[in-house]
């Protein structure tokens, strides 16, 4: 598995938990998603600056699971907050000991691993349309006529 | 040495100064959350397009105020605001303009508005510009100002929120939902029921000491199409020549004053959603439903606003009882529902406090 880390994409992103539910909002496109169950746990493990490698141990010692059956869902769920902005390469030099790892057992966890799932929402994107700049007043100023 | 967006402001400032000194300075002032702001109008051409929706929460003259806000337009007033000194591509897509926003200032153009806004937090004070303000839109006569307000607002640690608010004086809920959820049409259709108006689209929360709820607009929106559900309302809309284009605007301090309150503590969060069938009911949902309702809708109608809105709003959800309101069709049902809930609510934390007294 890649051991590229990833972080938060902040400030653009901006995010929340709650009883191990995410809410994560894009500033720049107006799209906002929801992490539960693995996808929550995994979001948590980027947080706390491990690599993907870890993350996927991590994940599979939870559940009891053999590595290779959460490596190929792991790297499809990263690469798809990799494409929607929600988290970026982080090339610092910081490192994060596998031991050190935590992740909150609540009554919600699941006991069985399932593929992380994230969900978008696109429905504030039209809050986003920006009015073209298409005529500009003897003042200098955007015309709004 | 000056930050760009401190010159700006500088030169803004100067202009406004400049169009009160060729007409007549007009002040105002109000109260919200607590918290006194003063406009200071250049001329009289901005006062009816911009204190209508405020008019609940006007204040005496005042001699200070917590914060100042200097407003004039061009076309009245005869004085130009300088040109930008950016370029068209430095508009972000709120409105922030790109290189003149930083922890002191904050430059927002609001292009379907025609509405310059620039805030200077460190001296508690504003520039507020448009060109003409006959070409007021109606939305911004409506909830006039947000900008600069949330900005405010939030550098008190109080959050301007995308939101309706019912209630009375012994508590009230919140209505969170996007637009078209029914959350303006159903703080409405409390108006003529014994509860209260606080606000139909925007109001002002803090989760400290205890969730509380202040009005900030008098005003109340309904879509066009959807006039008919207020229907013994049709003589209050204020722009009715106007309709289907723009939504139908309500002054309540004009027409139902009696039914306005300033604030109220919040007892619940209701998420709005019309529903087949009859009966309006209750169904309780996380506290993550109820920040998805309130947070990505407050933040992307607020330039600015940021990873703040999710914190104050989550502070609140994770507190208070979070339910969806199922709509049903018998419209004058609904505002018994939430009379009951906060009922319910109120009697419960006065027993909570005797408990812990």
């Amino acid at each position: 598995m890649s051991e590229q880390r990833f972080r938060i994409n902040s400030p653009t992103v901006v995010e929340e938990t709650i009883e191990g539910e995410v809410v994560v909002v894009n500033l720049d496109n107006g799209n906002y998603y929801s992490l539960e169950n693995t996808s929550s746990e995994v979001w948590q493990l980027v947080k706390q600056g491990a690599r993907p490698g870890q993350i996927c141990k991590f994940i599979a010692s939870r559940y009891s699971e053999k590595d290779e059956l959460v490596e190929e869902p792991l790297a499809k769920f990263l690469s798809e907050l990799q494409q929607e902005g929600l988290i970026v390469a982080d090339d610092s030099a910081a490192t994060i000991q596998s031991t050190e790892l935590v992740l909150e057992v609540l009554s919600t966890t699941p006991t069985a691993f399932s593929a992380p799932v994230l969900e978008k929402y696109s429905d504030m994107q039209e809050l986003l349309l920006l009015d073209p700049v298409h005529e500009v007043s003897d003042s200098g100023w955007p015309s709004t006529n | 040495m000056q930050s760009q967006a401190e010159q700006f402001f500088q030169r803004a400032y100067s202009a406004f100064e400049t169009a009160a000194a060729s007409s007549q300075l007009i002040k105002r002032s109000y109260c919200i959350a607590g918290k006194s702001i003063c406009f200071n109008f250049a001329g009289p051409a901005l006062l009816p397009q911009l204190t209508r929706a405020l008019a609940h929460i006007s204040l005496e003259k005042q001699e200070t105020a917590d914060f100042n806000v200097y407003l004039f337009d061009s076309v009245s007033t005869g004085v130009k605001m300088p040109p930008p000194p950016w370029v068209a591509d430095d508009f972000r897509e709120r409105g922030e303009v790109r290189g003149y926003n930083d922890q002191r200032f904050s430059t927002i153009f609001q292009m379907a508005a025609g509405v310059l806004s620039i805030i200077d937090m460190q001296e508690s004070c504003a520039v507020y510009w448009t060109e003409n303000a006959q070409a007021t839109p109606h939305f911004e006569s409506g909830s006039p100002l947000l900008p600069i307000f949330y900005n405010w607002l939030s550098s008190r640690d109080l959050q301007l929120c995308h939101a309706a608010a019912v209630g009375s004086s012994n508590g009230g809920v919140l209505l969170a939902g996007k637009g078209g959820s029914g959350k303006s049409s159903t703080a409405i259709s409390c108006l003529d029921s014994s509860l209260f108006y606080l606000a139909d689209d925007y109001c002002v929360i803090s989760a400290e000491p205890s969730p509380h709820a202040y009005s900030i607009y008098s005003s109340g929106k309904v879509n066009a199409d959807n006039i008919e559900r207020v229907a013994q309302l049709k003589d209050e809309i204020s722009n009715i020549e106007r309709l289907p284009e723009e939504k139908a605007l309500f002054y309540f301090a004009e027409s139902r004053p009696e039914k306005l309150i300033s604030d109220f503590p919040l007892l619940a969060v209701l998420l709005p959603v019309v529903i087949d069938g009859e009966q309006t009911q209750l169904r309780p949902v996380s506290a993550i439903a109820a920040i998805k309702a309130l947070a990505p809708s407050t933040i992307f109608q607020l330039p600015g606003a940021d990873a703040a809105v999710f914190r104050r709003v989550a502070a609140l959800a994770k507190v208070l009882p979070c339910y969806e309101l199922q709509l049903g069709s018998d419209a004058a049902a609904i505002p018994g529902v939430i009379e009951r809930l906060i009922s319910e609510q109120s009697e419960r934390l006065t027993a909570l406090k005797e408990v812990n007294s």
